[in-house]
């Protein structure tokens, strides 16, 4: 096994909700009212509904292929060398997204916290700590998380709340004004980020009780339902539908608090709470990618390619965009097709032609890495 | 010997480490010292000739704060312990201009601490808001909860009126604007207010005026008080003075005192300030009311083509002042002074509304938005015509007031000596 640790069902809900939430409570509001408008707050809930689906999907497949990532698995459904053809692709979509991800991060310090720092600073900071991390191993990755997701909540929950004087209720209302489509439109996005919840299936064997993962899953997806949609609700709530023009509105939003002249200013707090997520985020695909490159080719341990994942990564941060708007374009445009292919279409195939094939199942051997205990 | 070595190995990497990281974490980069930058409490917003914009920045003087104003001792000293000073540049764009400013200020300007924003009568009027509003918008050290005056006049003069108990001419507006509920006389608006009202589909926008006054408590024989040995009082003063209301990003109008009390009963934020009725006493007199805060439902109707608003205030008070013999100590004279109150609120809906539909033809009440809420399909075919159908919208006024308290004394006064 390359991996020995074991978490529980809870870290792994931690570890879920951090994964789609870090990026998605910052850029999320923003895109969704570009397509929705005042609706903004729908798209999300609604992409809820794809989201459950994804995790019984990959609960399925951990079923029927015990003990081993979807890297592996990937191997035994599909047959040898498409498998492998399969278990690359999913590496780039790791790598790639990760790169999206980092930058995003680096943005974000740059355009609001230290706007002189040149991004690379911050995006080789974050990767040094996720290597230590991703070294440790998940185990340690998912104490981490846990340590820290009270103190997330909390304040994100104390950010919406404090903004709740400048709230008016009337921002929400005509409801369903343009009818269904713009909505449906608006939570492709969110859909392609609950979908990263695909990279459950590459840690579902470490789980002290695979079995339960699915359902640590369900409830994990929908309690980033219910983060999303107050975040977008709150967004919209008190700026109406010019959400769509502000680069990062759940900043602005908390910007806005101020508690009788004297309780303001409490962005700082927020931008050290994202820094906390942003690290579980960057770290979990980080630790999909070398661990799946360390199974795909046969490897007893994945800590030599740590630090080299590590420089490819911070490469891919820089080279995913020449400014932050093609950024955003990208995530609304280029990401949805791709990521909602690797993220649903494909795992869905993958369980039928495992089923029609029937390979799979509790008496099978396991194969690839786990032939290799160390 | 070997374990020696990575031991000392170690140690070195560790020592490294925290000196490196010693090194780090002070941010080298961004780091900006408090003593390195200039505090702006204001910012005015002129216009210039040539289609240039003028700004005005107020620095704080942050050695001059602790001194106090006052203690004799020639011009040097007091303007040593002036304890702000403005500066003026032109330029084509505001971010240009405010750069431009590094040439004669020795530090870098920091806007996160700026409290008002006045811009120019003149500029709202000819040349619009839309162009200064997106550096305001964009950067990143201005907040959304600056507040945004409009300035009668030059923005320079009144920024360099400063208050005896406040520091800086900042301070003393952003002092009026926080006790704005004890008049609810002007409506003044937050920048991340104004640029929704900008963006609105069907609302104007609004925010207070402030201008600057001879100061009635300086009279003229108090000229030269300065050479009896006594500081006079200042010969000019500021007051804020009712709401400019703007068509797009023009202003277009003004809406005095009552009228724009009008304008906040209707947009439910009148939070307090003093009303003033007659006396239902046959004898005369006066009485003024305490308003402790209201609520208001606006509920719009289409019927046969025509929309009609329905404003429903709900709204305490407390008596403060009676003039004349009115018995006070019995209900039903309450019940008249409930009466009388609730047709003075209508009589100041109706004098803003007079002004807003008949005189500008602005909606800054929000009715456009209410109909939108409460008719959705049939207000994309009207909301093209908005601004053609808003002054024809008929407007009921239901005003339920409640008189809670009677103050410290019932009956007023009643000298019985003739």
């Amino acid at each position: 096994m390359l991996e020995r640790g074991k978490i529980s069902c809870v870290q792994t809900f931690y570890l879920l909700v951090v994964l789609v939430s870090a990026t998605a409570v910052i850029f999320l509001p923003a895109i969704t009212a570009e397509a929705a408008g005042r609706d903004a707050w729908m798209a999300p809930l609604l992409a809820t509904l794809p989201g459950i689906f994804l995790a019984l999907v990959i609960s399925a497949l951990g079923k029927r292929f015990p003990g081993q990532t979807l890297i592996q698995y990937l191997q035994a459904a599909l047959g040898s060398w498409p498998g492998r053809a399969a278990g690359l692709l999913y590496l780039f979509y790791f790598l790639h997204t990760n790169g999206i991800i980092i930058r995003e991060f680096g943005e974000l310090m740059t355009a609001i916290v230290l706007p002189r720092t040149p991004p690379l600073v911050f995006h080789v900071l974050i990767l040094l700590l996720c290597a230590w991390a991703v070294r440790e191993g998940l185990e340690v990755l998912a104490r981490v998380v846990e340590l820290t997701f009270p103190f997330m909540i909390f304040l994100f929950t104390a950010a919406i709340l404090l903004t709740a004087g400048d709230m008016k209720l009337g921002n929400l209302f005509p409801v369903l004004e343009n009818g269904l489509k713009p909505i449906i439109k608006a939570s492709l996005p969110p859909i392609g980020w609950r979908g990263e919840i695909i990279l459950l299936a590459m840690f579902l064997p470490y789980l002290a009780r695979p079995e339960a993962g699915g359902r640590c899953a369900v409830v994990a997806v929908l309690f980033i339902g219910l983060i999303l949609t107050a975040d977008a609700a709150a967004n919209t709530l008190v700026f109406g539908p010019t959400v769509a023009r502000l680069t990062f509105p759940t900043f602005t939003l908390v910007r806005q608090v101020s508690i009788a002249n004297f309780l303001e200013r409490i962005d700082a707090v927020l931008v050290a709470l994202w820094v906390l997520g942003m690290f579980g985020k960057i770290c979990l695909f980080y630790y999909a990618a070398v661990l799946g490159a360390a199974q795909l080719a046969n490897l007893r341990s994945y800590r030599p390619l740590v630090l080299p994942v590590g420089v490819v990564l911070a490469a891919l941060s820089i080279a995913a965009a020449e400014n932050s708007r093609e950024v955003t374009e990208y995530i609304v445009k280029g990401w949805p097709p791709f990521s909602l292919t690797i993220e649903y279409i494909f795992p869905t195939l993958v369980l039928a032609v495992a089923y029609l094939r029937g390979v799979g199942g509790v008496s099978k051997s396991p194969s690839a890495g786990g032939r290799n205990p160390e | 010997m070997i374990r020696r070595f990575g031991l000392v190995c170690k140690l070195l990497i560790s020592a490294l480490l925290v000196a490196g990281a010693a090194a780090a974490l002070t941010g080298c980069w961004d780091q900006r010292e408090v003593d390195k930058i200039g505090i702006v409490l204001a910012t005015g917003i002129d216009q210039a000739p040539g289609g240039r914009i003028r700004v005005i920045v107020q620095n704080v003087n942050p050695a001059a704060l602790g001194l106090g104003t006052g203690g004799g001792g020639g011009t040097a000293s007091l303007a040593a312990s002036k304890p702000y000073r403005n500066r003026s540049v032109e330029g084509n764009t505001m971010f240009e201009a405010f750069r431009d400013l590094s040439r004669q200020t020795p530090r870098q300007l920091f806007f996160a601490h700026n409290q008002v924003i006045l811009i120019s009568e003149k500029l709202a009027r000819e040349r619009g808001v839309a162009e200064i509003m997106d550096f305001l918008q964009r950067n990143p050290q201005i907040r959304r909860t600056t507040w945004l005056l409009v300035g009668k006049g030059d923005p320079a003069v009144i920024l360099d009126e400063p208050g005896r108990l406040e520091d800086t001419p900042a301070q003393r507006i952003f002092g009026f604007i926080n006790e704005r509920r004890l008049t609810s006389q002007y409506a003044a608006r937050r920048m991340g207010d104004f640029l929704e009202l900008l963006e609105s589909e069907s609302t104007q926008p609004f925010t207070a005026l402030i201008e600057r006054i001879p100061n009635p408590a300086s009279p003229e024989e108090h000229k030269n008080r300065l050479a009896e040995g006594q500081v006079a009082e200042p010969h000019h003063t500021l007051r804020i003075n009712g709401t400019a209301v703007f068509r797009g990003d023009k202003m277009t109008g003004w809406l005095d005192s009552r009228e724009s009390r009008g304008l906040l009963w209707v947009r439910g934020e009148v939070e307090g300030g003093v009303i003033d009725v007659p006396s239902p006493d046959p004898k005369g007199g006066r009485v003024s009311i305490e308003i402790l805060g209201s609520r208001t439902r606006l509920q719009p109707e289409i019927r046969d083509g025509q929309i009609y608003m329905t404003v429903e205030i709900k709204t305490d008070g407390s008596l403060g002042e009676v003039t004349g013999q009115l018995e006070v100590s019995k209900p039903e004279t309450i019940n008249k002074l409930e009466a009388t109150m609730a047709g003075a609120i209508r009589g100041e809906i109706a004098s803003a509304l007079a002004k807003a539909q008949q005189e500008y033809g602005v909606d800054v009440f929000g009715f456009g938005e209410a109909v939108h809420r409460k008719y959705p399909r049939q207000w994309k075919e009207i909301k093209g015509i908005w601004a053609d159908l808003f002054p024809a919208v008929q407007v009921q006024a239901r005003v339920e007031v409640n008189i809670r308290r009677t103050g410290m004394t019932t009956n007023p006064l009643r000298p019985r000596q003739k």
